[in-house]
């Protein structure tokens, strides 16, 4: 079981994403600024971005993430559908994981269940 | 070679243009000196010439340019002075050099600036499709993923067929808006490249595509490691695989890969459909080339074969398509990547 922070701002994929991470337990936030908050508080295992979002986009967030070093660690899954080759190159500095929509319920657990591995000393 | 001319002109638009005025420069300065020469003081050609030169240099007048034009003229005048001296050049045929000039001047800057105005064009093109495309990609992702949540729950077999159909079609309407976007840009997005079990890819890039009866048969040797763009590799064979299945209908389709002497891997995409005329394959990987079906009209958006000849080659492979466009012999569509050992 993990603990996820999800940002994005489309309904559809706030409940479609907590559906797709059953059990683990998920906060979504609707925006950049309200995921930093929500970041802060819950200190999860692992963010998932969305890199167009209002307020405060996807790599904004996570130049944040970055320049706190409590924060700083914790891996990020960015999240796009734009599918363009400069997405990938900018979530690449945040030695992060990248999906291109549409995903699927499994790429996305394999991804964590990796991270998760990872975090409790295993190897991938 | 026109093309790398356009995309050179594109690069240094500057320079062109410079080269274009002195070009023209050239060429009305060497036909002034001429006909100051043949008709030196001849009143009523020079009149002529002068009047012309007013109306087309009005019927073409960009308006906008203007500031530009005026620097030149200035160094045009005074070139031409140097040149031809105030006691060899009548007032006449100072007007014509400088009408002329200013004319080459403004149809060279109108020609750059229509080129301008399409290169704005085709980037307003290519921002519009990657916003579709975007906008496309979310709800498609709502379909895909709860189509795979229902799979998870416990339906009945039947239940079970309609939803591997619907998935079907959602992986079709995601290749589709992959080649759109891949087909977008000007410039060919470089590979990312990475070294894979080819196998495996051709696996995921086919997969859901077994159902409405086609028969897509794999048998690609286990032992081919590749260093290519993974994600690219699973679109070209699908690409591929997915245009043998609209041609050979439910006859039956081999992908098989294997991996030659020199070092590089082959996958073939062989139908049983009805081959191709041999007049139609050069134009085959052209952008937008459709192939009209023996019992209807073409279908599809043409882009295919045109992103599956730019992503191989980008990945230094090959892409070649055999067919002797006989009824039932089929075709075969075969395509090389380096192999990582």
């Amino acid at each position: 079981m993990a603990k996820v922070v999800f940002c994005e701002d489309e309904k559809m994929m706030q409940e479609l994403i907590r559906r797709f991470l059953r059990p683990h337990e998920i906060h979504i936030a609707s925006d950049g600024v309200e995921g930093l908050k929500m970041i802060e508080r819950t200190r999860p295992d692992v963010i998932l971005l969305d890199i167009s979002m209002p307020r405060c986009d996807g790599f904004e967030l996570a130049r944040a993430l970055k320049a706190n070093p409590s924060l700083a660690n914790i891996p990020i899954i960015f999240i796009t559908g734009f599918g363009q080759k400069d997405d990938e190159k900018e979530s690449a500095k945040y030695s992060s994981f990248y999906l291109m929509k549409p995903f699927g319920a499994y790429d996305l657990r394999t991804i964590i269940s990796m991270i998760l591995l990872k975090s409790t000393g295993g190897t991938i | 070679m026109m093309k790398r001319f356009a995309l050179s002109m594109r690069k240094w638009p500057l320079f062109y243009r410079f080269l274009c005025v002195i070009l023209s420069f050239v060429i009305l300065e060497s036909l002034v000196i001429f006909v100051n020469l043949t008709h030196g003081g001849d009143r009523g050609i020079a009149t002529i010439l002068l009047l012309s030169g007013i109306l087309a240099a009005w019927l073409l007048k960009p308006i906008k340019a203007f500031a530009i034009d005026i620097c030149f003229l200035v160094c045009f005048i005074t070139i031409h002075i140097l040149l031809n001296g105030y006691s060899f050049v009548v007032p006449y045929a100072i007007s014509i050099g400088v009408v002329t000039d200013l004319l080459a001047v403004w149809c060279f800057v109108t020609l750059i600036k229509a080129m301008d105005a399409i290169r704005e064009l085709s980037q307003v093109k290519e921002q519009f499709l990657a916003n579709i495309n975007h906008e496309m990609r979310t709800p498609l992702m709502g379909v895909m993923g709860h189509l795979e949540l229902l799979e998870e729950t416990d339906a009945s077999e039947e239940q079970r067929e309609l939803l591997r159909h619907a998935n079907y079609c959602g992986k079709e309407l995601e290749r589709l808006i992959n080649n759109i976007l891949c087909a977008a840009p000007v410039d060919v997005p470089p590979p990312h490249i990475q070294t894979f079990q080819l196998r495996q890819a051709v696996h995921d890039g086919l997969n859901c595509i077994n159902v409405l009866g086609c028969q897509v048969h794999i048998d690609v040797d286990l032992d081919i490691i590749v260093s290519a763009d993974r994600a690219q590799v699973c679109q070209v064979v699908r690409n591929l695989v997915s245009n043998a299945i609209k041609y050979a209908g439910e006859k039956p389709v081999l992908v098989s890969g294997w991996k030659r002497e020199s070092g590089e891997a082959v996958v073939c995409i062989q139908d049983r459909g009805p081959g191709i005329p041999a007049e139609l394959l050069p134009s085959l990987f052209q952008k937008f080339s459709r192939l009209a079906y023996a019992d209807g009209p073409a279908r599809g958006i043409g882009l295919g074969l045109y992103i599956c000849k730019r992503f191989v080659e980008n990945m230094r492979g090959r892409i070649w398509v055999e067919s002797s466009g006989v009824e039932g012999e089929g075709s075969a569509f075969c395509f090389t990547l380096p192999c990582a050992l």
